[in-house]
Formats: C-alpha cells, structure tokens, sequence
C-alpha cells in the first residue's frame, strides 16, 4: 500500500488557453491534515475535481489511495468523501439525504448521522434548498462524515461560515475525523484555519505547486532574511523560496538553513538586517502575492 | 436507493397521467359527443409523446441544471448506473402508463364506445388483446424515442435540452418530411408515429405491415441509441 493518499506528477488541466492546472506535482501522506491553499482561481477547485473523477486531466498522472481517478473512479469514492460545491440535492430534506446515500456506502453509520445532527443542531427535515448557508454546509459536512471515508477532500469548507461555526466545524474534522489516522485534504485561503488544524500544506498557484511541506518545518525553518540594498545579490542557492525587492532593501524568503545563507551573504559583501521567522500568511504572500512578480526564481537559482 | 430519488422527482407526473387516463376511460363511458368510430386505432402518441418529454427531464439532466451535478456523480456508481437506472425507470412508469391507456381504450371498444375496434379485430386475424399488444409496442416505441432523446438533451445541454427536443420532434414532421418530400419524392422517411403495424381492408384487419418485424427492431435499436449516447457523454465531459 502506498504511503500516500493522493500523489499527482505533472498534472494538466487547459480550459481553452487558460491552463488551470500546469504540472502540478503533489504528495499528500496517509493520515496528514492536508491544507490545499491558493488565491482564487489558482487551481484548487479543478485539482479536486480531477482527483474526484469529475474533471478529466489533459496529461499526467494522478494517484488517489493508490488509484488512478480515471479507471478506478467509483473504487475511489467507496472511500473517499469529497464536498466542492455545497450543492447537494435541493428538494430533498436532511433526512431524505441520509435515505438517499446510506445505500451507496457499505460503512455507512446513522449513529454518527443522529450524533452530528445534534452536536451541530442540523433541521434534518427542512429542504436543503430552504436551509441557511451555514446550514447547508453543516449537512454537507454531515453526510461525508457518515461515510465512513478514509479520505475526505473538502472544497473551502468553511467559506461564508462564522468564526464560532468554523471553529465548531474545524474541531469536529480534526477531533473526530482525522485523530483516527484518516487523510484530509482541505483547500482554502483562508490561512489562519488552516494553519491552526493543517500538518502539512500545499501552496498553489497559476496551476503550479510553488510550496509543499510539513507546517512544522515551516515554523521551524522558514526564515525571511532582509539585506540592505535594492540589487540582488548572486547568491546560486536552491533554499530560495522567493525574493521581495523593496526600497533599499532586499527579502529572502528561505526554507532551509537560514543562518548559513545570511552567512553566505555577508562573505559576499551583503549587509543583512535581519534573519526573521515567517508565519504562514507571510509566506503565503511572498510566495503568490506581493513580492513574486518581482524577480523570477531563474534569477536566483 | 437512486430509483428512490427518480420516483420521488417522477410520482406527481407519474400519478397525475394515471389519473387523467382514469378520467378519460370515464368521458368515454359516459360521453355521447365521441366519435363512436375507432379509425384504425385510437391514437395517444401525441399526449403519450408530450408525457414522455416531460419525463425525459428527471433524472441526471435536471440534476446538472440544479447544479448538482458533482454531488450525483460523486456518488461511488458508474455513470451508466445512473443512466439506466433513469432511462428503465423512467420507461418503466412509461409502459404502465401505454398499457393502462390502451387496456383502457380496449375496455372501451368491448363495451361498444369505440364499435370500429371491434370491427378492425372482427376478421378474427388477431384477438382484441393481440391489438391491444400492438398498440403498447407501438406507443412504447415511439415514446421511448421521445424519452431517450429528450433525456439526452438535457444531459447535453440541462434544462436547455427540453426545448432542443421538442425542437427536433417538431421539425421533423412538420419541416423536415414535407421539404423532403418536395424536392424527393422517391425517398419516404418513416414515420414517427408508427401507425403501419397492421394491413386492414374495409376497416377490418387483414394481416401484418411488411418488414414487421424489421421495422420493430430498427425502431427499437434507435430508442436504445440515447442512454449510450448519454453515457458516452457523460464520461467523456468533465462534470460541473
């Protein structure tokens, strides 16, 4: 058995000339808490789709516990919960919807069905077209639950919720659903969830994975390091995340060995200002937001 | 548990033609103003083929409309499981509805509103239940094609399928055939309603139409084209 739950290598996706996915080389491990994270539009939602069989990949390859999306779709989601749209069927109610799907899955449990309904205070007998949006994402959140999945991959699960719901629901995911060794795969922008439930994140962007790691290597390594002077310095290292050229003063964003490249800096003449941790918010801007126009990685390498 | 979901979307349409066949076995009964002839066969195709685009909606079409597309399909079932589970439910609630209409038309011929029936069935060459049979394959025919096709279209364009289908099923008789015909005379497109199963003389029955059972079998070889059709579709477009 494979120790990863979802592995892609050079995945494409094309709408046309847009190219929503563009290589993407992804390794989600079995049992990780997963954050998907990206701009809008970057690429999350088709990444999904593909993943779930719902979307065909242009070229390369893609695995999903161990199986390929394309031949062996309906064996995947035996196993795996998937919500992107927060649609489900509108006229039915909650309880139709527990009807409807108790039969497709064999590990279905209506125990945790009545548990959930409570715990989170679901109107299982209003029609899911009636109900609020928070509402309408505690159902769908609900029924992938009861599944019994050992995979779930969730859509901006949390988008429109309320800080208290979004708590509520985080805690739910991580204290009921992954704590048993089960793999989540949870796309967002929304940094501070993810941050706060995440182990491992994957930052995407324009179709490319531009980060993947462990969140505790980036709290452990992940250093901005700040030089004085707006002209790069040739410094041929691969630790580069990214580099933010400001008024007078140039930011490294750097994944490993922070200490070693300030010191490789200064042997070449570089005044360093300052070696800082990064959070992932910060990261995540160097990385899709403000600085990466700036300077092509190709500069650095 | 899916057929569950196709009878919920279908029972009201479903009951309501049931119903409404009821109402017009009970006109006939009681009404003097019919035409007590029965013409070669009482024929439904039009209301029959008019329900059979109705129901040609439910199912995964009306569900890709509703945007809930990617929750159906994300279901652990093969597309074609959604398919013929639609198209043989949907054909099933169908043929009870021919069968209860035309027994119902039988009934009536028996019971003498509809004297030319028991005319056309008079030479004995076929029992009245044998016409009655006819008739059902005849009406399944040709609203199994109106269904398949319709629920065809919507897969391929939602809610804007039900138009393009009853587009198509117009055009052809009132469009296509008669400009056909103008300008090739030579070439006889069939037609949709399938009237010609039987040969009469003098109103009475005489013997089968030629190439019966060909005829049949291309019919029902077209029917069966849609659900392929939607299945190759629907595997082979991403799904919203």
């Amino acid at each position: 058995m494979s120790d990863l739950a979802i592995a892609t290598n050079s995945l494409h996706k094309r709408f046309g000339d847009i190219h929503a996915v563009d290589g993407l080389d992804m390794r989600v491990p079995r049992g990780a808490i997963y954050g998907f994270l990206g701009r809008n539009g970057a690429g999350k939602t088709t990444t999904i789709r593909m993943l779930a069989g719902l979307a065909h990949a242009n070229s390369g390859e893609m695995r999903v516990l161990g199986l390929d999306p394309r031949v062996d779709r309906v064996r995947i989601l035996e196993r795996t919960g998937v919500v992107i749209d927060k649609m489900v069927l509108p006229s039915m109610t909650g309880n139709d919807l527990v009807k409807f799907n108790r039969r497709f899955y064999p590990r279905w449990s209506d125990e945790l069905v009545e548990r959930y309904a409570d715990l989170l205070e679901v109107p299982m007998g209003r029609k899911f077209r009636n109900l609020s949006t928070g509402n309408r994402t505690k159902l769908c959140l609900l029924l992938v639950l009861a599944q019994g999945a050992e995979l779930l991959m969730l859509d901006e699960p949390m988008a429109g919720m309320d800080p208290v719901v979004t708590d509520q629901l985080l805690r739910l995911l991580v204290e009921d659903f992954a704590s048993e060794g089960r793999t989540l795969f949870l796309s967002s922008h929304h940094l501070s969830e993810v941050e706060r439930v995440a182990d491992w994140v994957g930052i995407i962007d324009h179709g490319k994975l531009v980060l993947e790691a462990e969140l505790e290597e980036i709290r452990a390594n992940f250093r901005s390091v700040r030089v004085a002077g707006d002209r790069l310095v040739a410094v041929g290292a691969n630790e580069v995340l990214a580099t933010n050229v400001s008024k007078g003063a140039t930011e490294y964003v750097v994944r490993a060995d922070a200490e070693g490249f300030a010191a490789r800096l200064r042997g070449q003449g570089a005044i360093v200002l300052d070696v800082a941790p990064m959070n992932l918010s910060e990261i995540f801007l160097e990385l899709v937001g403000r600085g990466k126009a700036d300077v092509s990685m190709e500069v650095l390498a | 548990m899916y057929l569950w979901k196709y009878w919920r979307e279908s029972r009201a349409t479903f009951l309501a033609s049931l119903l409404v066949a009821a109402l017009f076995f009970v006109l006939i009964l009681n009404a003097s103003f019919l035409d007590p002839t029965y013409a070669g066969g009482v024929r439904l195709a039009l209301p029959l083929s008019f329900l059979a685009w109705r129901f040609g909606s439910f199912g995964v079409g009306h569900d890709l409309d509703e945007s809930c597309g990617s929750y159906l399909l994300s279901r652990p079932r093969s597309r074609s499981f959604f398919v013929w589970s639609d198209w043989g439910f949907g054909l099933v609630q169908l043929l009870l509805i021919v069968a209860t209409l035309d027994v119902l038309t039988a009934i009536s011929g028996h019971l003498q509103h509809f004297p030319g029936l028991n005319k056309a069935v008079g030479s004995s060459f076929l029992p009245l239940s044998g016409v009655v049979a006819l008739h059902c394959v005849a009406d399944l025919l040709i609203v199994g094609l109106v269904f398949g096709m319709t629920y065809f279209c919507t897969v391929l364009l939602k809610l804007k399928g039900l138009l393009a289908s009853a587009g198509l099923l117009l055009w052809y008789p009132i469009a296509l055939v008669p400009i056909v015909k103008h300008y090739w005379p030579s070439v006889k497109l069939p037609s949709l309603m399938l009237a010609e199963f039987v040969r009469s003389a003098d109103g009475r029955i005489v013997g089968f139409a030629d190439h019966l059972g060909l005829s049949i079998a291309a019919r029902s070889a077209m029917v069966m084209v849609f659900p392929f059709a939607a299945i190759w579709l629907l595997e082979k477009r991403d799904v919203e």
